[in-house]
C-alpha cells in the first residue's frame, strides 16, 4: 500500500451555500452520467440510460437544445465520453460481449479508431481523460491487479499503471496543465479526494470525512476542484481548493446532486442532478 | 396509463406462430383458476404478499451487512451508518432505508444451495431443489415445485385479477434463459404468473404480447373494440392453434378491460409526489405499481429489480451481477436507487396501513464474495446473505441471526429457502393442513424469530 504522503488533510467545514437556482438543460428525467462540455461550450456530450437494455452517447446541442446519439449506429453500452480541446480525438467506453468494458479512442482527423481492451474477459475501463499535450489518455482500469488509474498513448497501447493501492482508485480528472491528476481512493478505508503528478507520485489527500467523495472535476483555471460529497446520505456538489485549502458546498438538496462538469469559461458547473424523482442535466453558476 | 401497442415479429407482419407461442407461454394463469381442491382457502395476516426480487446477487457487504472492521480485501470503500435498529449498521448507501428500519426486520443468515443465478433463483423462489436437475442439468420447469406465488394463488382460487403477478419486462433469469422456478413448475403453466411491464414513465404493458394495433387506453376500455380486434387476429392465424389462444386472450383482456385492473394499472391516479418519491425508473414505478396491485386484492406480486441478472452485456438492463465495478455500479445507480426506491415502499404501505395486511420481502438469490476479487468487484456467494422482511406480523426493528465476521458464513442458525418458503406461506394462510393437501414444502419450518 503507497500511504497518502504529505497529505492536506481538510476536515470539511463547509462554507454558507454560494450557488443560486440552475438552469435546467434537459426535461426527459432519464438516468445521466458523466457529462462533458465540448471545448468550445457549444454542446454537451453525456451518456444516458434511455433505452431498457443500452446506455448511449447523447449530444445535446445547447443552441437548439435537441438530444441525438453520438453514434447512432452503436449496439454497444457506452459510457464516459471525453474530448479533446481541438475535437480530435473522442474517447469514451464501450461494453463488449462479455462483461468486459473496453476503452475507445478515436481520432477523426485520420479517422482510425483504437481499442484497448484490460486483459481478462472481465475486466473494465472507465472514466476516460485526455491528457491536454494529446499524448495519453488517463483512465480507471480494473483488472488483475486491483482498480488502479492508468494511462495508454493515443494508440491504446503501452499500458501504465499510475497506482498499485489497496482498495479502489477511480474517477481521474486531469489538471489543465497536465501536471496533476485528481481521483478518489479508498486506499484508507472509505472513498475520498486525492491528487497526484502526472506519473503517479507525491499523492496527497485532500479531504477526510466520514463517508465518501467521488468524480472530481478540475476547474479550467486549475485553481479548484468540483466534487461529489456525501453528507448525512445525500449527494451534494462540493468545491475545493486545487491544493487542499479552502471548501465550500455548492448545493443542498434532499436529492441527488452529481457528476460535476466544468463549462469552459470556469464559471459554470454543470451536474445531473435528481428533483421531483427525474434525472436530468442542470447548469450552476459558480461565484 | 395503460398501453397495448403493436406486435411485430422478425419475419412477418401479423401473428406468426412463434409470436403466438411466446405470447401464449407469457401468459396467467394463475387467475382464473380454481382453489376449490384444497383446503377451505384462508388470507392468514397476509392479504397479499409484495416480493421485490433483486435479480443476480446484491452484495451483502455493501448493503445490509457491512464488515467495517474485516480486513481491507474484504470490507469494501463505503462506510457503515447507524441503523434506527439497536445493533444493526447498513452501509452509507443506504441512509433512507437505514433511516426506517423500525419498520422492517432483516435476516443476515439467508443460505442457497447452489452458487448459479437460474438455480438459485428457481431454489429461492420455490423452496427446493429440482428434482430432474434443474438448470445446470437440462431440466425442465416440471422439475420444481410451484413457485411461492403460485402456491398463494392457487390457494385462494379465482378473483378478477390474477393471483400472481410479476412485473418485468418478460421472464426473469439470465443470459441463458429464464429461472425455471419462476411460475407454475410441476403444476404447469396454467400456474405461472401473469407477466406485466412497467417502464420508467410508468406505463404497462404485456411483455411480448403488443398484438392490437392502435388501441388507446380508451379504447381498450372498450370491450367490444377489444373483441373486434381478436377476431381480426384470428383470420390470420392457424385456426388450430387459435382455440387456446382464444381462450387465453379472451380471459386476459377480459381482465384487462375490467374496471378494477384499469384503475390499478393506471399511475396517474398518484399524486405527482408520491410517483416521484419512487422515482421515475422502471423499478421505482414497477414498485408503486406494485403497491396499487396490493391494494386491489392481488394476493402475489414479484416486483423485478430487472429481467435479467447482468449489469452490461448487450441485452441486460442492470441487474445486480456485479462481477466488474461492483463498487463503482452500486455508488452510481444500484445504491442510491435502491434506496430511494424501497425506503418510498415501506413508508408508503406503511402510512396506508398495508403493512398490516402486507407482507413485504426484499432479496435476491445470494449475496456477492465477501473477499474483493482480483478486480477489485465481487463474485456470486450463496453461502450468506441477506433478506428484509416487513408486514403481516413481522416484528420490525430485529436483526435476525449473525454473519461471521468476514461475512462467509453465518455465525447462527441459517434460513433456508424452505424457511423462506414455509414462513411465506404460512402468513399468506397456506396453513400447515393446505401445505400438506397440496404437496408443498413438506416438512418445512417457520421464521420464528421474525414473528
Amino acid at each position: 500500500m503507497r500511504c497518502c504522503k504529505l497529505a492536506v488533510i481538510v476536515l470539511i467545514l463547509a462554507s454558507p451555500l454560494i450557488a443560486g437556482e440552475p438552469q435546467q438543460l434537459t426535461r426527459d428525467g432519464q438516468r445521466k452520467l458523466a457529462p462533458s462540455f465540448l471545448a468550445d461550450g457549444s454542446a454537451i456530450i453525456y451518456s444516458a440510460y434511455n433505452n431498457p437494455n443500452r446506455v448511449t452517447l447523447l449530444r445535446l446541442n445547447l443552441e437548439d437544445n435537441k438530444s441525438e446519439p453520438v453514434y447512432p449506429d452503436g449496439t454497444a453500452h457506452q459510457f464516459d465520453p471525453a474530448f479533446s480541446a481541438d475535437g480530435r480525438y473522442h474517447v469514451y467506453c464501450r461494453s463488449m460481449g462479455s462483461p468486459q468494458i473496453a476503452l475507445v479512442i478515436k481520432d477523426t482527423k485520420e479517422n482510425k479508431e483504437a481499442v484497448f481492451k484490460p486483459d481478462g474477459a472481465r475486466s473494465t475501463a472507465r472514466g476516460p481523460k485526455i491528457v491536454p499535450d494529446l499524448s495519453r489518455v488517463v483512465f480507471t482500469i480494473s483488472a488483475p491487479g486491483g482498480q488502479q488509474i492508468a494511462s495508454v498513448n493515443m494508440q491504446g497501447g503501452d499500458l501504465k499503471k499510475l497506482t498499485e493501492s489497496v482498495g479502489i482508485n477511480c474517477w481521474p480528472a486531469i489538471s489543465p496543465n497536465g501536471r496533476r491528476i485528481a481521483f478518489c481512493s479508498s486506499r484508507d478505508g472509505n472513498l475520498e479526494l486525492c491528487t497526484m503528478q502526472a506519473d503517479g507520485s507525491d499523492v496527497r489527500r485532500l479531504t477526510d470525512t466520514p463517508q465518501r467523495e467521488m468524480r472530481p472535476a478540475w476547474s479550467p483555471d486549475g485553481r479548484r476542484i468540483a466534487y461529489v460529497g456525501v453528507r448525512d446520505g445525500n449527494h451534494d456538489i462540493f468545491l475545493i481548493d486545487a491544493d487542499g485549502g479552502q471548501s465550500m458546498q455548492l448545493t443542498q438538496h434532499a436529492e441527488i446532486d452529481d457528476w460535476p462538469a466544468w463549462h469552459p469559461d470556469g464559471k459554470q458547473l454543470l451536474t445531473v442532478s435528481q428533483r421531483r424523482g427525474r434525472f436530468d442535466l442542470y447548469l450552476w453558476d459558480v461565484p | 396509463m395503460f398501453d397495448i401497442g403493436s406486435f411485430r415479429t422478425r419475419d412477418c407482419q401479423g401473428m406468426s406462430r412463434r409470436a403466438f407461442l411466446r405470447a401464449g407461454a407469457a401468459l396467467p394463469f394463475a387467475f382464473g383458476l380454481s382453489g376449490g381442491d384444497i383446503a377451505r382457502a384462508t388470507e392468514g395476516r397476509a392479504k397479499s404478499v409484495l416480493l421485490v426480487w433483486l435479480g443476480g446477487g446484491p452484495s451483502h457487504l455493501d448493503l445490509c451487512d457491512p464488515k467495517p472492521d474485516a480486513p481491507a480485501q474484504y470490507r469494501g470503500p463505503f462506510s457503515s451508518i447507524q441503523t434506527r435498529t439497536a445493533g444493526m449498521r447498513f452501509t452509507e448507501l443506504l441512509p433512507e432505508m437505514a433511516s426506517l428500519s423500525d419498520r422492517f426486520s432483516v435476516i443476515r443468515t439467508n443460505i442457497n444451495y447452489n452458487g448459479g443465478h437460474r438455480p438459485a433463483g428457481s431454489i429461492q423462489l420455490t423452496g427446493s431443489v429440482a428434482s430432474d436437475g434443474g438448470e445446470d442439468r437440462g431440466g425442465s420447469e416440471l422439475g420444481y415445485p410451484p413457485n411461492f406465488g403460485s402456491i398463494v394463488a392457487r390457494h385462494r382460487g379465482g378473483a378478477e385479477l390474477p393471483g400472481f403477478i410479476s412485473l418485468a419486462r418478460g421472464p426473469v433469469g439470465d443470459g441463458v434463459g429464464p429461472i425455471l422456478g419462476y411460475g407454475g413448475g410441476k403444476w404447469g403453466k396454467g400456474h405461472d404468473p401473469f407477466m406485466l411491464s412497467c417502464n420508467e414513465s410508468g406505463a404497462v404493458s404485456i411483455p411480448g404480447t403488443k398484438l392490437l394495433d392502435g388501441l388507446s387506453p380508451m379504447r381498450l376500455s372498450d370491450r367490444r373494440t377489444v373483441l373486434a380486434e381478436l377476431d381480426r387476429i384470428r383470420r390470420n392465424v392457424e385456426t388450430s392453434k387459435f382455440d387456446q389462444w382464444d381462450g387465453t386472450y379472451q380471459r386476459a383482456y377480459a381482465m384487462l378491460t375490467s374496471p378494477t385492473a384499469t384503475k390499478a394499472f393506471d399511475l396517474s391516479r398518484e399524486s405527482q409526489q408520491t410517483r416521484a418519491s419512487y422515482g421515475y425508473t422502471s423499478f421505482g414505478q414497477s414498485c408503486l405499481l406494485g403497491r396499487r396491485l396490493v391494494e386491489a386484492g392481488v394476493p402475489y406480486v414479484q416486483v423485478n429489480w430487472s429481467q435479467y441478472v447482468e449489469v452490461f452485456y448487450p441485452f441486460s438492463d442492470y441487474g445486480w451481477d456485479t462481477h466488474a465495478d461492483n463498487f463503482e455500479l452500486l455508488a452510481d445507480w444500484h445504491g442510491p436507487l435502491l434506496d430511494r426506491t424501497f425506503a418510498a415502499l415501506v413508508r408508503d404501505l406503511d402510512q396506508r396501513g398495508l403493512l398490516e395486511t402486507t407482507l413485504l420481502i426484499c432479496m435476491g438469490e445470494f449475496g456477492r464474495t465477501p473477499r474483493i476479487n482480483s478486480i477489485a468487484s465481487r463474485d456470486h456467494w450463496h453461502p450468506c446473505y441477506f433478506s428484509i422482511w416487513a408486514g403481516a406480523g413481522v416484528q420490525p426493528g430485529r436483526v435476525i441471526g449473525r454473519s461471521d465476521p468476514q461475512g462467509e458464513h453465518p455465525a447462527t442458525d441459517p434460513v433456508t429457502p424452505e424457511m423462506v418458503g414455509t414462513t411465506i406461506l404460512e402468513l399468506a394462510g397456506v396453513n400447515t393442513q393446505a401445505r400438506a393437501e397440496l404437496q408443498v414444502l413438506p416438512g418445512g419450518h417457520v421464521i420464528d424469530a421474525l414473528l
